[in-house]
Order: C-alpha cells, then structure tokens, then sequence
C-alpha cells in the first residue's frame, strides 16, 4: 500500500495555506486528514495521481472548503479567551486584590471630583487612551506579523488571538460609549451625583483592569494556555 | 453526510457515542466509521465534522492528545468525564425523540 511521502505532506501543508488556512494548529489536522483520504484513494486504485486524489478529498468539504472549519475554531477560541479575560478580572474582586480595585476606585472618585475641567475633556482624554491603545495594539500585530513571515515560524490561532487581544477592537469601543451615554449635560463632575461619579470611577478602574489582564497578565502566561490548548505545541516545538 | 437535515442534526450525537464505544478517535477515522456502520448511505461532511469536534472539545465534553503518526501528527479525540456524562443524556434524548417519532408515525390504535 502506497504511503505518502514527506514531500507530499509539505503539499498538503502548502494546499491548504493557499486555501486560508494559515495557522499551524488547524493545517495539522486538515493534512492528517487530506493525507488518509488520499492513501485510502490509493488503496482502492493506486494509479490514481496526488493531485486527483487531492481534489476529490478536497471537495468533500464542501463549496466553502476549510471556511468553516476555520470561522469555527475562531469561534470556540474567541469565546475560550473571553472566558480567560474573566476569569482574571474575576481574581480583582477576591482578597487581597480587591482592595486594590476598591482603592483605586476611591481614588479615581475623589480625583475626578477635585478637578473642576469639563467632562468633555475627561471623554477626550479616554477616547485619545483608547485610540492610542488601538495604534499601539495595530503596530505590534504588524510587526508580529512581519516577523513570523520573516522567520518561518508556526503560527497558532490561539496565540494571534492573545496577541491581537481577542476581540479587543470590539470590547474597547464599547467603554467611550459608557462614557458619552453618562456623562452629557453635566459641566463637570463635581457637580454630578456622588452615584453616579462612583459607578463612573469603578467602570473606569474596572476596563483598566481589564485592559491590565489583556495586555499583561495573559501574555505573561501564553505558553501554560498554548500547552493546555494544544497538545501538539510541545511535540512540534 | 447525506443532504438531510435530521442527519446533520444528530452529528454531535453521533460523533458522542462513537467515542464512547471506541475510546479515541482521529477525524478521518470517524467518518470511516460511519460509513462502515450504515452500508456506506451515510456520509459526514468534513466541513461539518471539524467544527463539530472543536465545538464540543471547547464545551468540554472532549479532550484532544496528539500523536506522531509517520510523517504527520495526528489529533485524537476523546470523552473528558463531562462529556461521559453528556453522552448518556444526548443518548436519552435520541431515544426519546426516537419513541416519540415512532409513536406519531405508527399510532397503536386501540379499540
């Protein structure tokens, strides 16, 4: 019976490159898979070409090919690292970093209080934070991006997804429009209601620690989740 | 997999009580499997068959080894204790769905 040789895998792993796929996790388990198809194509006739037996395995995915693999491990991972996202916010409301969230909460509280600008420069102030965070976020995805092309290193979906922050261009939009939603029609904040500057303050202290996690925490800790979600990160290196 | 819907509906049952009876399996192997039990009518589609796996690997209720297999590495899949669980339920809820069919189908009429 006819096996596939290590060039052949090389195709396989280039064909579905050329297909969208691009990071190494999901290729791996499409080659093992296009590469049985076609030596069980070969058992059954052994004439037939790579290349033919190739084409019919493929087209057993259907017209959208390896899209829907792809959207939905995109999917299942998303949801995994918003989970993690969570999980780490969740440990700022347990003892003892609880009371570095309430502290800092008071602090922003009677920060915000003494300053007597207008709100409008405050919101100002959060959406240049926030677009600067976005550069700052576009610009070493660029450069990742950039560098793993140079280097030819495996890519993994998961570590784009702790990279580029999850769906962090969504989830830090949201933040400016909490902010313009509470704070119009008021000049400043020491006039607002002590309420509602304490649930501005706690918000404001609780996506920077939310932010904290994205860009730090995670990150610190990506080879323990990249092991734990792979177990073919260490086999491959 | 046959272009039926209560086929596609059943995947995850499927692919559950596969791994319950057999342990682990790798993707290629699944849809071999299936074919060999019906006689080759049905068929699993690969691009229903991976996001199935992965949907159910980040529920929980399977756990993925790796292997070198040759000159590839392969992806096993298997049931954590959850999805132990999980199977036994999805099973149930086949049955039932089963009797209730076979109820409104064939009515017994009692006179």
């Amino acid at each position: 019976m006819s096996k596939l040789t290590q060039e052949h895998i090389e195709e396989l792993f280039v064909f579905t490159q050329k297909h969208y796929v691009e990071w190494y996790d999901l290729q791996s388990e499409l080659v093992d898979h296009l590469a049985n198809g076609i030596e069980h194509q070969w058992e059954v006739d052994p004439d037939i070409s790579f290349e033919k037996a190739l084409q019919i395995e493929f087209k057993k995915f259907g017209v959208f090919g390896f899209m829907d693999v792809v959207e939905e491990r995109q999917k299942s991972l998303g949801k995994k690292y918003s989970k993690l996202i969570w999980k780490h916010t969740l440990e700022f409301f347990k003892l003892p970093k609880i009371l570095l969230l309430i502290s800092l909460s008071i602090a922003t509280f009677y920060l915000l209080r003494l300053i007597s600008v207008s709100a409008d420069y405050l919101s100002a102030v959060i959406v240049i934070l926030f677009i600067s965070y976005f550069v700052k976020l576009s610009v070493s995805c660029f450069r990742e991006r950039k560098r793993i092309k140079e280097s030819d290193e495996k890519k993994w979906l998961f570590k784009d997804i702790i990279m580029q922050h999850g769906a962090g261009f969504g989830l830090g939009l949201i933040p400016i429009h909490f902010f313009n939603m509470l704070i119009p029609n008021t000049n400043s904040f020491a006039s607002m209601n002590p309420w509602v500057l304490g649930c501005i303050s706690f918000l404001f202290v609780l996506i920077c620690v939310m932010l904290y996690v994205m860009q730090v925490v995670i990150p610190k800790k990506m080879e323990v989740y990249l092991e734990e979600t792979y177990p073919e990160y260490k086999l491959v290196g | 997999m046959s272009n039926n819907q209560l086929y596609r509906g059943s995947l995850t049952t499927i692919i559950m009580r596969l791994l319950e009876q057999k342990g682990r399996m790798y993707g290629y192997e699944i849809t071999q499997k299936v074919k060999e039990l019906t006689g080759g009518t049905m068929d699993i589609k690969e691009g229903a068959l991976y996001p199935s796996l992965h949907k159910l690997q980040s529920a929980g209720h399977l756990k993925v080894e790796a292997e070198k297999v040759e000159n590839r590495v392969r992806k096993y899949y298997s049931l954590t204790p959850q999805g132990e669980k999980e199977a036994v339920n999805m099973m149930q809820e086949l049955k039932d769905y089963m009797e209730n069919m076979q109820a409104i189908i064939n009515p017994k009429l009692s006179f």
